[in-house]
């Protein structure tokens, strides 16, 4: 009896003693699975006629500042090969470069196009090369080359998010027409005229649905678009949005509200020249009023900031105000410093209600800033008077030498105001105390 | 009732039968069909021309592969804004490097297995530097013998070729140079060749040490003062990097401690390398020179000098005739000027003469004086016209300044560049000495030449 247990047991052993089997919880490995998501993706990107990345860099929003979108129109090869425009500038959307890009299975499926090409430009650590709006080397615009899709499976739209900088990005599969027109021209053709359209109107605007103005203005060295009007009560505001061009004009980060009308596009009107918004079966154009549509006094200490007085005469400058210039400029240069003017800055604060004035002057090859702080309160009729408050080290020595340039600011209301002429568009300061002295500035 | 024998035979048998029958059904066969780790065994990509460059050429012989496709993980390259090489600008990049450190070690030891045994297995390539937090740029890099990092492939921080060659060798030679002493160590006696001088010993704040300070304590740079290892990788490096010539300049400048200290760790090296590897160190020196020579492009004076261009200005002081040696018929000219001005009633001394490019169509010859401590400058001016790239035509417009005071002192330098046409040439070019100076020379009066050296 004993002897049969053991052999009962033994051919259960033998029986049972294979059966093993592991259940996963999810179809195939995770091996399986990265390796099935890389290959749809690049199925996909190389099944399509093309692609348009829309990049939005964030790696500097750490230092404060905000920058706009970047498109890219590119074509992939499924051999690693993809050929890219960009509308970062002119001769990137002109001409195509080649390079190579690679999937890979990083903590996400990820794109990397890992040799240079245009994308990496606006990262180049080289700012000469990035024209990095931090002014610093080390950053660029804070953009990626290297995403993550945040998709094991891809979509229509693909979503992205940089690997290094974490700037959100989408890819958007074009026709063949679209990718053609790309290609052909198209975007470069967009971006030349967007220029030209920015720099021929001065005061863009399109009507609300209610008939206020609204004004538009580009941002064509950070690629954001500010949309200005004001409200019931009179106050600024200021709709901010992050844009870059496509084929068809141009396309901001995120679908907008302003003036009754919602859109995510200008698009381009090639017969009249201009920009329109298409909105709800409506179309709105985008035109020049001529004037400014805000006024001045609403800008000021917000939409414009600092006004800037060149030593050499602008238009709208009185003869009292040159002769003070020049006044003051000959009392430096014979004083016991030899300095030379080389700029007037005033710089306004509208939440503080205060205004620096500021002398840059030069000494043989050294800058020196004179700062002079002001507070300042209008009149029921907009006019301004300011008030010293304090003054540094380097303004105390020549207070004497800057006379009426100072003594006017120290003792006038002044009107302020738009100064336009057709080549160029400047910030007047007219006295009211003493109409005959008046001068102007860039802003 | 059977014989419990015979039972317990055939137990046994079957017993041993089972046992048998168990240990095959171990012989499990595996489905080893599993989908293996994406990217086990490294990425890979349809090769292209530049993968066949490397395979062909450091792959294949060496044993050296080439990363040059971002890869911010096994590049180590995580924490910095940095982009990857343009294509084009690689297979250039790495045939200048094979040139210019792999090939004369070759050359130099006879055969391809020294470059085999040292060289490091894995060159790593970027396109722009690394920018530090306080913007200082990382250009090369070295990870224990195993690696080299070079940066700047692009070429957008070094534009100009021949720094970005020399640059290149810099880091190969540096990094090469760790390879060899951690096979065979350098003698003891270079880590206190300092003491022996009584110069400045190594210092971890080396960054905040000028160059020339490094110099004048036998230190070839700033970073060679930071330990004895980098400072053997940096005389191997720089003595390579430089050539014989000017390396024999540099030392030349230096106090004498430091030119002795400098001359020791010299011979130290020169002596490691013939007992240790069956080097000749000049012989290598002369075939990098040699590379260096054929891959960057000749220096065109009319490019280097003139306004705006690198050099904008000559300078010219007789009282260091080794450097600026002069020919009698110009020193005539100089001393006459010389020694009027110091005879006149301003108690000044004169020192030298520049000329300066001020604009492209404007020269200025400035001379240069001093009372006591303090100095001057006096200024003439001229009008510039080129007829031809190299050459100069000067016209006397007015004295500058102070300059109408010396003007009659002055006339026999004024009227020497007002009368003649100059052609210039080079004396010394930027490869031949570190002190790169040109010759001027009157076409109508040849003898009367000057020898210039070039400022910024």
């Amino acid at each position: 009896m004993r002897l049969f247990c053991i052999m009962l047991l033994s051919v259960t052993m033998i029986l049972t003693g294979c059966t093993k089997k592991t259940e996963l919880l999810f179809p195939g490995t995770a091996d399986e699975r990265i390796s099935e998501s890389l290959t749809a993706y690049q199925d996909k990107l190389s099944g399509a006629p093309g692609w348009k990345l829309f990049v939005y860099p964030s790696g500097l929003l750490s230092q404060g500042i905000e920058v706009g979108g970047l498109t890219y129109y590119m074509k992939f090869t499924s051999d690693n090969r993809v050929t890219m425009i960009g509308d970062f500038n002119q001769s990137m959307a002109d001409t195509a470069k080649e390079s190579s890009y690679r999937l890979k299975a990083l903590q996400k499926p990820s794109l990397i196009f890992d040799t240079y090409s245009y994308i990496h430009v606006a990262a180049d650590p080289d700012a000469a090369i990035s024209e990095s709006p931090s002014g610093m080397n080390g950053f660029g615009w804070g953009t990626d080359f290297d995403f993550g899709f945040t998709s094991a499976t891809p979509a229509d739209t693909l979503f992205l998010e940089g690997n290094f900088n974490h700037s959100m990005a989408l890819m958007i599969p074009l026709s063949q027409e679209e990718a053609d027109a790309a290609f052909s021209g198209q975007l470069g053709h967009i971006v030349a005229v967007t220029k030209k359209f920015n720099d021929e109107n001065s005061f863009l605007y399109f009507p609300a649905t209610d008939g206020h103005k609204i004004g538009v203005a580009f941002n064509l060295t950070l690629f954001i678009l500010n949309f200005n009007h004001l409200d019931e009560n009179g106050n600024l505001v200021t709709v901010s949005v992050p844009f870059s061009r496509t084929t068809t004009g141009i396309h901001f980060k995120n679908a907008v509200t302003v003036g009754g009308y919602t859109f995510q596009d200008l698009l381009w009107d090639e017969a009249q020249k201009a920009y329109y918004i298409e909105s709800g079966g409506s179309r709105v154009n985008i035109t020049d009023a001529g004037t400014p549509v805000i006024p001045f006094d609403k800008l000021l200490g917000s939409a414009i900031n600092t006004i800037v007085v060149p030593p050499d005469s602008l238009p709208g400058q009185s003869t009292s105000f040159r002769t003070a210039f020049a006044d003051a400029q000959t009392s430096l240069q014979n004083g016991p410093y030899g300095l030379t003017i080389e700029e007037l800055d005033y710089t306004f604060d509208a939440a503080s209600k205060t205004m620096i004035y500021d002398v840059l002057v030069s000494q043989s090859s050294g800058l020196y800033l004179a700062r002079f702080n002001y507070t300042y309160e209008a009149n029921t009729q907009g006019n301004i008077k300011f008030t010293r408050t304090s003054a540094n080290g380097n303004a105390q020595l020549i207070v004497e030498d800057l006379g009426a340039l100072l003594q006017h600011i120290d003792n006038d209301r002044f009107h302020m105001d738009y100064y336009n002429t057709p080549d160029s568009k400047l910030a007047q300061f007219k006295s009211v105390t003493d109409p005959g002295y008046f001068f102007t500035g860039n802003y | 009732m059977p014989d419990n024998n015979v039972v317990m035979n055939n137990v046994k048998q079957f017993l041993f039968l089972v046992l048998v029958i168990q240990c095959l059904s171990c012989r499990k066969k595996e489905d080893l069909n599993y989908v293996q780790p994406a990217g086990l065994g490294g990425d890979t990509w349809e090769k292209t021309a530049i993968d066949n460059w490397i395979y062909d050429s450091l792959t294949l012989p060496y044993n050296i592969a080439v990363k040059y496709k971002w890869d911010p993980w096994e590049m180590q390259q995580l924490d910095r804004d940095v982009t990857p090489p343009d294509e084009s600008k690689i297979i250039s990049a790495l045939s200048v490097l094979k040139q210019v450190w792999i090939n004369p070690y070759i050359a130099e030891t006879g055969s391809e297995v020294f470059i085999k045994q040292y060289s490091p297995k894995q060159l790593i390539l970027f396109g722009s530097v690394q920018y530090d937090v306080d913007e200082t740029a990382l250009l090369g890099r070295a990870e224990g013998g195993k690696s080299i990092t070079f940066y700047d492939i692009n070429q957008n921080y070094f534009p100009n070729k021949v720094s970005s060659v020399l640059e290149m060798i810099h880091a190969a030679h540096h990094e090469f140079a760790h390879i060899l002493h951690m096979n065979i160590m350098y003698p003891p006696e270079f880590k206190t060749v300092y003491q022996r001088f009584g110069l400045d010993g190594y210092s971890a704040t080396w960054f905040n040490i000028s160059t020339q300070e490094a110099l004048s304590n036998g230190y070839i740079t700033p970073y060679a003062s930071s330990g004895d290892i980098d400072d053997f990788a940096e005389m191997v490096s720089n003595m390579l990097m430089l050539g014989k010539e000017r390396f024999d300049e540099l030392v030349s400048f230096q106090n004498s401690d430091a030119q002795q200290a400098l001359r020791t760790k010299e011979e130290i090296i020169v002596q490691y390398l013939l007992k240790n590897y069956k080097i000749n160190f000049y012989s290598l020196q002369n075939r990098v020179q040699a590379a260096v020579r054929a891959n960057t492009p000749d220096y065109v004076l009319s490019e280097m000098f003139g306004f705006e261009k690198a050099f904008t200005a000559v300078s010219v002081n007789p009282g260091n005739p080794s450097l600026i040696p002069l020919p009698a018929a110009f020193l005539s000219i100089y001393n006459l000027v010389r020694d009027s001005i110091n005879a006149s009633s301003y108690d000044i001394i004169m020192d030298s003469i520049e000329i300066r490019n001020q604009a492209a169509d404007s020269s200025t010859l400035r001379i240069f004086v001093h009372r006591d401590e303090t100095l001057f400058a006096i200024d003439y001016i001229f009008s510039t016209t080129q007829p031809g790239s190299d050459s100069y035509d000067y016209t006397f417009v007015r004295p500058d300044g102070s300059g109408e005071l010396l003007e009659t002192q002055a006339a026999p330098l004024i009227n020497y560049f007002n009368d003649h046409n100059f052609k210039l040439e080079w004396y010394k070019k930027p490869d031949e000495s570190i002190v790169p100076r040109a010759k001027f020379i009157p076409v109508d009066l040849q003898s009367a030449f000057f020898i210039g050296q070039l400022v910024e």
